[in-house]
Order: C-alpha cells, then sequence, then structure tokens
C-alpha cells in the first residue's frame, strides 16, 4: 500500500510539474491569467457556489415537509446541473451574426422543456412512493 | 535523524505542528458545524471514483486528439477508421460534461473537510492540502472553460486548445497524488464492510443512496442535453447542445465562414508543387477522375456530422507533379490569417481512397462557408485539419 502510494506521488508530482513547465515556456499559453482563474475557480466554489447551495438546501429543509423533502432535493440536484450547462447557450455569448449554425436552438426554451421533464419526473416518483405507502399501510391494517 | 521508540526512522513530514490557538476555531471550523449526512466518507469514495474514470477518459481522449493535431515523428495518424476521430471526440466531450455533477456533487460531500481543525496536524497533511487547490480549482477551472469553449464563448481570453492540454496535465497530476492521499480511505469507504462500520445514520431528506441516485442522473441528462451534437439519434431530445447536425448551408454546421476568414475566391487556381509546378483550373479538376465519399466532420468542440463529398483524390492530384504521397504534403488556404490556414496531411492519409480535395458537398457545388472553390476532406481527422479554400498542395 505505502508503495503505491509513493509511487503515485512521484507521478502526480511529475505531471503536475510538466502542466506548470507547459503553461510557463510553452507556445500560446498565458501562465499568469491560468493561475489567476484556477485560483478564483476554487475561490468561486468554496465561498460563492457551495454556500450558496447550502442556503438553499437549509431553506428547503425548512420549509418543506419530510416526504417531499427527498424528491424535491434530489430533483433541485439536477435541475441546478441542467441549468449550468444551459447559461452559454441561453446568454448567447458565443453566437455570430455570419454564422447562425452556431447555438442554432432557443436555449431558454430547451432549458424549460428539460426542467419540466425533470419536474414531471419528480411528480411521477412522488406518486409512485405516496401509493406503494399506502398499500403497505393497507396491508398492515 | 529522528527515530522513533521502536526503532524505525521516523518520516519527518509526519512531524506535529503547533495547533492554532482554540479562540481561532470559528464558524464552519467548530465541531459539527455540518449536519448532512451527505458528508460522508463512503459517498466521498463513490463519487471519487465515478470522477476519477471520467477524468481519466477525458485525459485519455484528449491525449489522443493531442497526437491527431500535432503529429509526432514517430507516429502516423492511421487513416481508418474514418469514424475514430469523431467517436473519440464526441467521448471526450460528453465525459467531460458527465463530470460536472459529479465533480460538483464530491466538493458538496467533503466540502467541511475544508474547515478541518487544525488547518494541519503536519507537514504532509499541509502538502496535500495545498495540493488540493490546484485539484479543485483545476478541476473547475478545465470543466467551466471546457463547457465555455464548446459553445464558442471565448471570454477566457486565452487559445483554448494549449491551455486545456497543459492545465489537464496539472489536474490529473493532483489528482493522481489526491489519490495516493486517500488510497486507504477510499479502499474501506468502497468496501461493502463500510455498510456495516458506517451505516446511514437515520435523518430526514436524501438519503446516501438517493443523493448519489440524483447525482447519477444528472449526469446522465447533462449527456442527453447535449450529446445529439454528434449523436444523430438524440439531436431532436438534445435541448441544450451546442450545434444540430443538420443545422448550416447545405445541411452542415460551419465553424468559421468564409466572410469571417475574409475569403476572395474570384480570381482562384490551384498550385500543386511538387518535383513540377502545376497551376489547375477548375475545369481541369472537373476533368479528373470524380468520387464520391461519405465522411463525417468532427469538430474538436465534439459536434460532428456525416455527409456526402464528392471530388478529386489528393492522391491523383499528387501524381501529377510526380508524388507517390509517400512524402508529407501542406494544404494551403486562400485564408491568409488564422491557425488552421493550412494543415499538414501525411502517407497514410495521401494514399487513402477516401481522401478528397471535394468540389461539391451533398450533391451539389460548395458553399462559400464550406470551403468553395476546394476543401480537403480526409477519414479521421479533425475539422481545423480539414483544410478549407484550399489553393495551394506543398509535397514537402
Amino acid at each position: 500500500m505505502s508503495r503505491w502510494r509513493y509511487l503515485l506521488y512521484v507521478v502526480g508530482t511529475a505531471m503536475i510539474g510538466y502542466g506548470v513547465w507547459g503553461q510557463v515556456y510553452g507556445a500560446d499559453t498565458k501562465p499568469v491569467r491560468v493561475a489567476v482563474l484556477v485560483t478564483a475557480a476554487a475561490l468561486a466554489h468554496d465561498l460563492v457556489l457551495a454556500p450558496v447551495v447550502m442556503a438553499v438546501g437549509l431553506l428547503v429543509r425548512r420549509v418543506l415537509p419530510q416526504p417531499l423533502r427527498p424528491v424535491v432535493q434530489g430533483a433541485s440536484l439536477v435541475a441546478f446541473c441542467l441549468l449550468l450547462v444551459a447559461i452559454p447557450g441561453i446568454g448567447r455569448f458565443g453566437a455570430r451574426a455570419d454564422n447562425p449554425s452556431i447555438l442554432p436552438r432557443n436555449y431558454t426554451e430547451g432549458l424549460l422543456l428539460a426542467l419540466a421533464v425533470v419536474v414531471l419526473a419528480a411528480a411521477l416518483h412522488l406518486v409512485r412512493r405516496a401509493r406503494s405507502g399506502e398499500r403497505r399501510h393497507g396491508a398492515q391494517t | 535523524m529522528v527515530r522513533s521508540t521502536g526503532g524505525r526512522l521516523k518520516d519527518p513530514t509526519r512531524m506535529p505542528l503547533p495547533i492554532p490557538p482554540e479562540a481561532l476555531r470559528i464558524g464552519p471550523m467548530k465541531e459539527g458545524a455540518f449536519t448532512s449526512r451527505l458528508h460522508s466518507e463512503r459517498v466521498a469514495a463513490f463519487l471519487g471514483l465515478w470522477l476519477g474514470i471520467t477524468f481519466t477518459i477525458c485525459m485519455l481522449t484528449g491525449l489522443w486528439s493531442h497526437v491527431v493535431q500535432h503529429p509526432a515523428s514517430w507516429f502516423t495518424v492511421p487513416a481508418g477508421p474514418s469514424w475514430l476521430y469523431r467517436v473519440t471526440q464526441g467521448v471526450h466531450v460528453s465525459t467531460g460534461i458527465a463530470a460536472v455533477p459529479l465533480l460538483l456533487a464530491k466538493l458538496f460531500t467533503v466540502y467541511p473537510k475544508l474547515f478541518s481543525w487544525p488547518p494541519a496536524k503536519d507537514l504532509r497533511h499541509g502538502l496535500e492540502r495545498a495540493s488540493l487547490l490546484l485539484l479543485v480549482g483545476g478541476s473547475v477551472f478545465q470543466l467551466t472553460t471546457g463547457v465555455m469553449n464548446i459553445f464558442h464563448w471565448y471570454a477566457f481570453g486565452f487559445f483554448f486548445t494549449t491551455v486545456h492540454y497543459w492545465s489537464a496535465w496539472t489536474v490529473i497530476g493532483a489528482m493522481v497524488v489526491h489519490i495516493g492521499c486517500q488510497l486507504s480511505v477510499a479502499r474501506r469507504g468502497l468496501s461493502s464492510s463500510s455498510l456495516v462500520s458506517d451505516p446511514e445514520p437515520p435523518g430526514q431528506g436524501l438519503s446516501r443512496r438517493g443523493f448519489l441516485t440524483a447525482t447519477g442522473v444528472a449526469s446522465g441528462a447533462v449527456v442527453v442535453a447535449t450529446a445529439g451534437q454528434s449523436v444523430p439519434l438524440l439531436s431532436e431530445i438534445s435541448v441544450l447542445a451546442p450545434r444540430k447536425p443538420d443545422d448550416g448551408p447545405q445541411g452542415l454546421p460551419v465553424n468559421k465562414s468564409a466572410a469571417a476568414a475574409g475569403i476572395d475566391a474570384s480570381a482562384w487556381s490551384l498550385t500543386l508543387v511538387g518535383s513540377t509546378t502545376k497551376v489547375l483550373t477548375m475545369a481541369d479538376l472537373e476533368a479528373l477522375p470524380q468520387h464520391t465519399v461519405h465522411l463525417p466532420i468532427t469538430c474538436v468542440e465534439g459536434w460532428s456530422a456525416g455527409a456526402r463529398w464528392t471530388g478529386v483524390r489528393l492522391r491523383d492530384v499528387l501524381e501529377l507533379v510526380g508524388s507517390d504521397g509517400n512524402r508529407p504534403v501542406r494544404i494551403e488556404s486562400l485564408e491568409r490569417n488564422g491557425r488552421y490556414r493550412s494543415s499538414i496531411v501525411t502517407s497514410s492519409h495521401n494514399r487513402s481512397d477516401l481522401t478528397l480535395l471535394a468540389l461539391r458537398l451533398n450533391g451539389s457545388v460548395l458553399h462559400p462557408d464550406h470551403g468553395y472553390p476546394l476543401r480537403l476532406i480526409a477519414p479521421n481527422r479533425p475539422g481545423v485539419l480539414q483544410t478549407k479554400w484550399v489553393d495551394k498542395v506543398v509535397v514537402l
């Protein structure tokens, strides 16, 4: 185990070194900008995204009655990931007048459609669970 | 050298560091600040395993794409199978997208560790935590810029391909170091005995199993929502895909338009430079044997679409200037500036029946945005190397 551990340390450190060397000495790179953005990415996740998600989670915990809670939490997780991936399309930041084949869809509509599927699936899941719960309850009485 | 009482060499990186005063232990650093049962070793181990698999697939397909675009002297990219690059690059992008929910879920699960107390138990613990900045920041950076790039959103201000390549080495390296650090934790978390030793605490809300299921569903959902840009069957379902495989002039997407490339084809002719130099007109090309092939265009951004191309074989054209195709050739474009204004074609592609200088697409003359008057189309090759607006072929 310990030998494996040191092998992984050595290989991993060498790969890190190679990557950093490439950023600094390679052609067509911007090492300072990349270093700033990598740090900003870690901070944005740890100090903004994660606390906000947890605050929303606490709110859900307070507001929703228990039988709804797990399904709403799971559905929110899926919905949030879809929203993240939809942002560049909805903002149309990459759209070009000379090339309409880039971003050919209506991404707001697309996201709403995807979210509707998530809500529908969550509702079906709740109904199914309620039914199976009733059956179990019925069998007991 | 420090010796422990047992007589074995003591690891200096394991010497305890001073613990900061307890008064500094505030907010999230306090004992029991995080109450969710999802902050669990077992959940983290499973998510880590899945994330490790997706990152490894991304690295391998990424390295393949790199050697295809920067051929080494010891390696010639094979001309077949013609669909290979289409599949590997589609897998690269879809796997990266699948990793987005996995990464977020993993970071959520281990979030309390960010505030662990004491901040560094010993030197090794401190180094391990410092390397996590590279892993966490690098992973978020890599996936964010990757997703932005497939949507042509170049706000990050650097040339994506090279930076993505070098960052990948750093992130995967940090991942390998992290696996080394967490080897025993991961083993414990993944083994079924941890179900007994670390059972799920009772609680309300999402269970651990439910959380892993929801994360898996989220990964599947973002993949299905985008993969239609390369998988024709999903084209209508992929409501968030950056491209439609049949949307564009002549039913095919375009990456760079003729206008953006500043193309003026009014005085066009094709110059061949080999053992002799020849200049061909359109009529000369049309007089050569015409061939039709079905080949995909595959962009490095992951989208791909099959099409029917008609034109002359590169091989036949090379024969006109006395080349048997063994030597590499440089295909040059009317585009005067631009990173991809020329490309190198090597022997396996030169000799392939499928490598054409195409005049027609899906039965009609090439649209200017697809490279009118003449473009290269070859099997198993990324779109940036399928040079458009070709006006010169040079045997090297």
